[in-house]
């Protein structure tokens, strides 16, 4: 029996991962994310309007801004467009150069009420870009001409941060604040995936159902292996596919953030990344959160690898049980609506878990089974759950799929069966009045 | 041997099969007969253990069906069971892998039947483009693929043509001769008439008739006189015995109480000129089902 078992396994992943439509998906996902990892190096080698130099002349009418206005405008564009524009100063406005050259003039008067006023001349408008420059610059300036009209000599002082210092009475939370948001924040960004491999495996597993159900191949498949043995087949096909999807997906992160290393660093290392990340970010909170990505790793991949084993048994026991009931596909594809749903609601809790932080409500849920697995290692990774608490919602989803699998392998042997057309809650009585019987 | 003993199968309130009880032997074909609802699939279902009876007991040569024998049966259900996006190779190894055989055991006699079918060139194909009748085949040789030793098949013969019902009964045949039990089902009178020894005729789950075919007919007491010759219809219902007459082109058919009357009959008949045919025959399953049931049989 175990060989026919294993056969069935093998079987549903040959014909899941043979098939065109896998082949395809892995495809696009493949390019995707080779795609977004790489956008900012794709961009570039594209080129586009930023590859051509524009002349901004400023006619400086005050005779005091030229040096400051102009430095403080290369500077802020070129954060996001290097060398894109050359400032120089000029004395009038030459229209012919404008229409000819599409250069850029900017004149800056005196301005009784605000110190100073701009006018931007230009052939048919400037970029996003250099607006933002030009207008955060020209406000910084009149900040210090105000300053010095007033005789206010530490300008400093108005801009610099009030320091909050954080102190934790209870010893065991010491993480600063900013790497907590930080981490908080970046804790709603690993339910995203977890959603769609597990909508990507239930679909997987109610369509290997039905599509047997529905030609009712299924009758000679279980007069040949037990349901129980079908049922538990479908589940862990379904788990290896799952696994093998989250695998592929991060090979194709992990490819992709290789190539961003050797487009960056010109070297194929993990480390130059990780160096090259924390670098990157100037803030003490993000590089801070970064660091503690780094270091709980593995605990965090564990926690959030056991939520999505044992969750996905939890919603692939239902999706099983719902498949088993329908007749055919479209029949399913209803059916399983509520179960989309369900799953919708788990993944808008982790979601809310941020911005609801230490709400008792989501903590709650946090423990309920059909939202734990996609709530509990957001919790845990956005520390609102300690690890002893995200322990306990793991018990309890355990315990709870060992009774779904009972009452559920029951329903299942008692409708796979079945071909009545009834509406649904009326089948789902038949059939539970049936599992009784049988 | 197949045995089943007394099993009843409920519904709810429905019983779908009212204590049920035949045996069927090596090398014997069995047939179970009745209209849509009748019980048939139920059965079938509760040999291969789909179903558990609720009364009753159903074993195979002395021990219940599990899934340590399952291996020796083929089990063709009435509908088509075949995935139709596979091929026709993928499709007929599928069903012979969980029969317990090796891949290359499954092609090779994929390829057999395939050959004895004449369908060699269907074997890549997908099965949602063969005809039905084709599928029919296919369905038929993925139950056989495994040389089963129990043979169910539930309303084998339908969607197809005469040519291919008579190489499904050679084949059945075959499998008869090797020893096989052949249990199949079917609406169709004719069928079980033309290819079966014993049967069963269930009527909403109930056991209407059941035994050897030859037995029923001839312990049935009606017979059926096939007549031609210068006699009329209306001088044959006025006498003794007859029960009805029917006229068609070329003879006259007499049915009589029973036995006893024939030479009666004969003694009247052998006064009459032209007479070219005095045949006494056994009445057909489909009247004794009518005479049984006391309704058209309908299936």
């Amino acid at each position: 029996m175990m060989d026919k078992f294993r056969y069935l396994i093998g079987f549903s992943l040959k014909k899941r991962m043979l098939s065109k439509s896998f082949i395809i998906s892995n495809i696009v996902m493949f390019v995707i994310v080779l795609l977004l990892t790489n956008i900012t190096s794709i961009i570039t080698a594209f080129g586009g309007d930023f590859d051509d130099t524009t002349n901004v002349y400023v006619i400086d009418q005050t005779d005091e801004l030229y040096e400051t206005f102009s430095q403080s405008v290369l500077a802020t564009t070129e954060i996001a467009c290097k060398g894109c524009y050359v400032v120089e100063q000029k004395t009038e406005v030459d229209r012919v150069d404008i229409e000819e050259n599409d250069s850029i003039y900017v004149v800056i008067t005196k301005d009784e009420a605000n110190f100073y006023a701009v006018e931007v001349v230009s052939l048919d408008g400037i970029g996003n870009n250099l607006n933002l420059a030009i207008n955060s610059t020209i406000n910084q300036l009149k900040l210090f001409k105000w300053a010095d009209v007033n005789d206010v000599d530490d300008l400093g002082q108005l801009f610099s941060q009030v320091k909050i210092d954080y102190e934790n009475v209870d010893k065991e939370e010491q993480e600063p604040q900013g790497q907590k948001y930080f981490l908080q924040g970046l804790s709603m960004v690993i339910s995203l995936p977890m959603f769609f491999l597990m909508i990507l495996a239930i679909q997987f597993l109610g369509l290997d159902i039905i599509d047997e159900k529905a030609s009712k191949s299924i009758e000679i498949i279980v007069s040949n292996v037990s349901i129980g043995f079908h049922f538990a087949s479908k589940l862990v096909s379904t788990l290896i596919f799952l696994i093998v999807q989250g695998v592929l997906g991060l090979l194709y992160a992990f490819i992709g953030m290789m190539v961003l290393s050797y487009t960056s660093f010109q070297t194929f290392d993990f480390g130059a990344i990780q160096e090259g990340v924390l670098s990157s970010v100037s803030d003490p909170a993000v590089a801070g959160g970064f660091s503690i990505i780094f270091e709980r790793l593995p605990i965090l991949i564990l926690v959030i690898l056991a939520f999505l084993v044992v969750g996905y048994i939890t919603y692939g026991v239902f999706c099983a049980i719902v498949a088993s009931m329908a007749t055919n596909t479209e029949d399913y594809q209803q059916m399983q609506a509520p179960l989309m749903i369900i799953l919708l609601a788990a993944f808008y809790s982790a979601i809310f878990s941020y911005i609801f932080e230490g709400s008792v409500f989501i903590k709650t849920l946090g423990f309920i089974p059909i939202f734990s697995p996609m709530l509990a290692p957001v919790l845990y990774f956005g520390d609102q759950f300690t690890l002893v608490e995200t322990m306990i919602s793991f018990a309890i989803l355990a315990v709870f799929n060992i009774v779904l699998i009972k009452y559920g392998l029951k329903l299942y042997r008692a409708s796979i069966l079945n071909y009545s057309d009834e509406k649904f809650f009326k089948r789902l009585l038949k059939v539970m009045k049936m599992s009784k019987q049988n | 041997m197949l045995e089943i003993k007394n099993v009843t199968k409920k519904f709810g309130d429905l019983v779908a099969v009212d204590d049920l009880s035949f045996d069927v032997k090596p090398g014997e074909i069995y047939g179970l007969l009745g209209a849509n609802g009748a019980g048939k699939t139920t059965t079938f279902r509760m040999i291969v253990d789909l179903l558990t009876p609720n009364k009753g007991e159903i074993t195979y040569f002395g021990k219940k069906i599990d899934f340590k024998v399952t291996d020796e049966i083929g089990f063709m259900i009435e509908e088509r069971s075949l995935q139709t996006k596979m091929t026709v190779e993928e499709q007929v190894i599928h069903f012979g892998r969980l029969k317990g055989m090796k891949h290359k055991d499954a092609a090779e006699k994929l390829d057999y039947w395939l050959k004895r079918f004449n369908i060699t060139e269907y074997k890549t194909k997908k099965i949602k483009e063969l005809s039905k009748g084709n599928q029919q085949k296919i369905q038929f040789i993925a139950t056989i693929i495994n040389d089963p030793k129990l043979i169910i098949l539930d309303e084998p013969f339908s969607g197809l043509d005469p040519f291919n019902m008579e190489r499904f009964v050679d084949i059945m045949n075959e499998f008869k001769e090797s020893g096989s039990i052949i249990i199949f089902s079917s609406h169709r009178i004719d069928h079980v008439e033309q290819f079966c020894e014993d049967l069963t005729v269930l009527v909403k789950g109930k056991v209407v008739l059941k035994g050897n075919i030859e037995k029923i007919k001839d312990d049935f007491m009606r017979k059926v006189i096939k007549l031609n010759g210068d006699v009329t219809k209306e001088e044959l219902m006025a006498l003794e015995g007859v029960v009805k007459v029917y006229e068609y082109k070329h003879e006259l058919e007499i049915h009589i109480e029973s036995q006893d009357y024939v030479q009666k009959i004969f003694d009247y008949i052998k006064e009459k000129s032209n007479i070219t045919k005095f045949m006494v025959e056994k009445p057909s399953l489909s009247e004794i089902f009518i005479e049984r049931v006391g309704e058209e049989y309908d299936g």
